[in-house]
């Protein structure tokens, strides 16, 4: 479920509590002004009792002329619980309680009911004064109405206030977060509004802002990097270069001067090919390298890179299987693809077992050009899988003298990602076989 | 052939310069910006190799305002790999062809040398050493009177070969140069491929062309 946004929580919340609180305070005044009133019955009964009480000398009970409030009713018993005279508004049945109470009782049903009182009256006669509890009922009736109408508007009008409040002050929030995602890896120049008030959103927007510039700041350092480096390191090398070249083609060279000056070029053109691969990684790094994609028949180029993969597995002295499903073709780089391919294939050459096998096959699988290159050989331990890929790292750290300084695989890794593909080492298919497994989106 | 090299590093410029007069090029060297195009503007030079990063104006600016003034010299930048804007942009303003850094002198020579060519409106571009004919254009490769049928990296091998006739050319050079810097396939690898060139060049000739300087690399040679 989609969590609710923070205003609705808010006010959600606060109806609640506002709902809780005037029920609480509705009860409590309802339940007071019911005491209340009932005391006012009650002292208005022991009033007219006291007044009775002055009219009983020398006068027969149910003689006596008695004028009441109009919520109030008397009635005269004899002693066998006769009536023997009663005022119009009061019944027999209510009144009847009281004789066998003591004190004062409610009588009758809740609606319409009464509260009464027996008082003996001499000469054997009991009088019954009553109180209609209907008054009482119809004050707290009023007070109910009353709170039945303002109350919900009260918390009506609470959730409305709060719902708006709080989205006034989260505004700037929204505002803030809207600006940040307008930031992308690849537009940190931009910055987002910062308001004028120095309040928390004017501290965030700011820290934000600030951080911005720092990663502006490091992203072009890193790329100025790769420029300033490709382009001091290349004039040294192309002096190491050429100077050695210059010497190589002199006459008469002693053979172990030779042996240093091949041997010495030929590390050369390996710091030639690191100091091109770091850089083309830190291009990587830096997001810079953008993708010339064009439509490329990857069944042609991958039939093309075929020779070289003849002379690769020739030279290694492996045999070379090549699978290649017609008419695959994807969008990319030619040159990133190539080098990609022959990364694959040279390691699977290098790294194979004497006169073992290296597999290239190309197949369409679920709209996917997918490219298998796999090879024979020990294979490589199941706890450095999750390491191939990294820079500098090789699983054949004990075999120091094979080609490659592992950016291979790194830069491999790279070209896929630059292509909206995946590089994965496969699960063995086979005893002793090592697969790595390119996908790439197919047109 | 007169050459005007405009380079600020003067190890380098030394190189090219001394790489040039071995192939009977005659180069004269400026290091500044400024002093390259005042010295671009009033003499004459049958070609310019120009680098880009320079102290004063900057390689694509001389470029520019030469084109500007109607200088029409042929022009060789000297790019940082990798650069392609920079490369697209002197391209556009007008330079014959581009190298970049670090690059073999023998390319260089080559480079220019199709330069020449191509503004001389010569459009048969051919490599020859013994009874090998190279046709740079049409890809088209005879020794004597028979054609031999060579794969594109075969190809590459025999024109590295043939640049240098009679020089040893190391493994290294061969890898360098047929297989570009952006992948190494490694030693073994080019012997691979130079024996199976051999195959198809030497069989059934009576003197071997292509010899083998053990430890070294190759060299194209008529005993």
């Amino acid at each position: 479920m989609k969590p609710l946004p923070i205003r609705a929580k808010f006010a959600l919340w606060s109806g609640l509590a506002m709902t809780l609180a005037l029920g609480a305070l509705a009860g409590g005044t309802l339940f007071n002004l019911y005491r209340k009133q009932l005391k006012e019955a009650d002292d208005n009964i022991a009033t007219e009792t006291k007044e009775l009480q002055g009219f009983l000398p020398g006068n027969r009970p149910e003689e006596i002329p008695w004028e009441l409030d109009p919520h109030m009713g008397w009635t005269v018993f004899d002693e066998r619980g006769r009536m023997l005279r009663r005022d119009p508004i009061i019944t027999e049945a209510a009144a009847r309680p009281a004789l066998v109470a003591k004190g004062i009782v409610a009588s009758g049903p809740w609606r319409g009911g009464w509260r009464v009182e027996a008082i003996p009256a001499g000469l054997n006669r009991t009088f019954v004064v009553g109180y209609e509890t209907e008054k009482v009922q119809a004050a707290l009736a009023d007070l109910v109405v009353a709170y039945a109408w303002s109350l919900p508007l009260v918390v009506v009008v609470v959730v409305v206030g709060v719902w708006w409040v709080t989205g006034r002050a989260l505004a700037p929030f929204r505002a803030l977060a809207e600006g940040i995602e307008g930031v992308q890896s690849d537009r940190l120049d931009r910055r987002v509004a910062e308001s004028p008030a120095k309040d928390e959103i004017g501290r965030l927007a700011a820290s934000f802002n600030a951080l911005l510039a720092r990663l502006e700041k490091s992203f072009a350092q890193t790329r100025r990097f790769a420029a300033d480096a490709s382009h001091e390191l290349r004039t040294p090398l192309t002096i190491m270069r050429g100077e050695v070249e210059e010497v190589l083609r002199q006459p008469h060279l002693p053979a172990e001067a030779l042996a240093k000056l091949v041997s010495l070029q030929d590390e050369i053109a390996r710091l030639d090919r690191i100091t091109e691969q770091l850089l083309q990684l830190a291009r990587f790094d830096a997001g810079h390298v953008v993708l010339e994609a064009k439509e490329i028949g990857f069944s042609e180029l991958l039939a093309e890179i075929c020779e070289d993969a003849e002379l690769l597995a020739a030279a290694a002295g492996v045999v070379l299987e090549v699978k290649l499903a017609p008419d695959v073709r994807v969008k990319g780089d030619a040159l990133h693809l190539r080098r990609l391919v022959l990364n694959l294939l040279d390691n699977a050459c290098k790294y194979n077992q004497p006169a073992g096998r290296v597999r290239c096959e190309l197949k369409v699988e679920a709209g996917e050009a997918v490219l298998v290159v796999a090879n024979t050989g020990a294979g490589i331990p199941d706890e450095v899988r999750e390491r191939i890929f990294e820079r500098f790292f090789r699983a054949d750290a004990s075999r120091p003298n094979t080609r490659g300084h592992g950016l291979g695989l790194a830069l491999c890794w790279e070209i896929v990602e630059l292509h909206g593909g995946r590089l994965a080492l496969g699960k063995s298919s086979g005893p002793d076989w090592t697969t790595f497994e390119v996908r790439l989106p197919r047109i | 052939m007169r050459v005007l090299v405009v380079e600020d590093e003067k190890k380098v410029a030394a190189l090219v310069k001394g790489g040039l007069a071995e192939h009977g090029i005659v180069a004269e060297v400026c290091h500044h910006g400024d002093e390259a195009l005042k010295r671009a503007s009033t003499e004459t030079f049958d070609g310019l190799v120009l680098d880009i990063m320079l102290p004063g104006r900057d390689g694509l600016s001389i470029l520019r305002k030469l084109r500007a003034d109607g200088h029409n010299v042929p022009v060789l930048l000297l790019t940082a790999r990798g650069d392609v804007a920079e490369r697209v942009e002197g391209l556009n303003l007008g330079a014959d062809d581009y190298l970049a850094k670090p690059f073999a002198v023998t390319e260089l020579v080559a480079r220019l040398r199709a330069v020449w060519r191509r503004r001389a409106g010569v459009t048969s571009n051919v490599l020859a050493y013994a009874e090998v004919v190279m046709n740079l254009a049409t890809r088209e490769v005879r020794r004597e009177e028979k054609t031999l049928r060579l794969t594109p990296r075969e190809f590459a091998v025999l024109e590295c070969l043939l640049r240098l006739p009679e020089k040893v050319v190391t493994r290294t050079e061969l890898s360098q140069q047929v297989w570009g810097y952006q992948f190494d396939p490694g030693t073994n690898v080019v012997d691979v491929a130079v024996q199976r060139l051999r195959g198809k060049l030497d069989d059934g000739f009576p003197h071997p062309l292509i010899q083998t300087v053990r430890g070294v690399g190759y060299l194209l040679k008529s005993s």
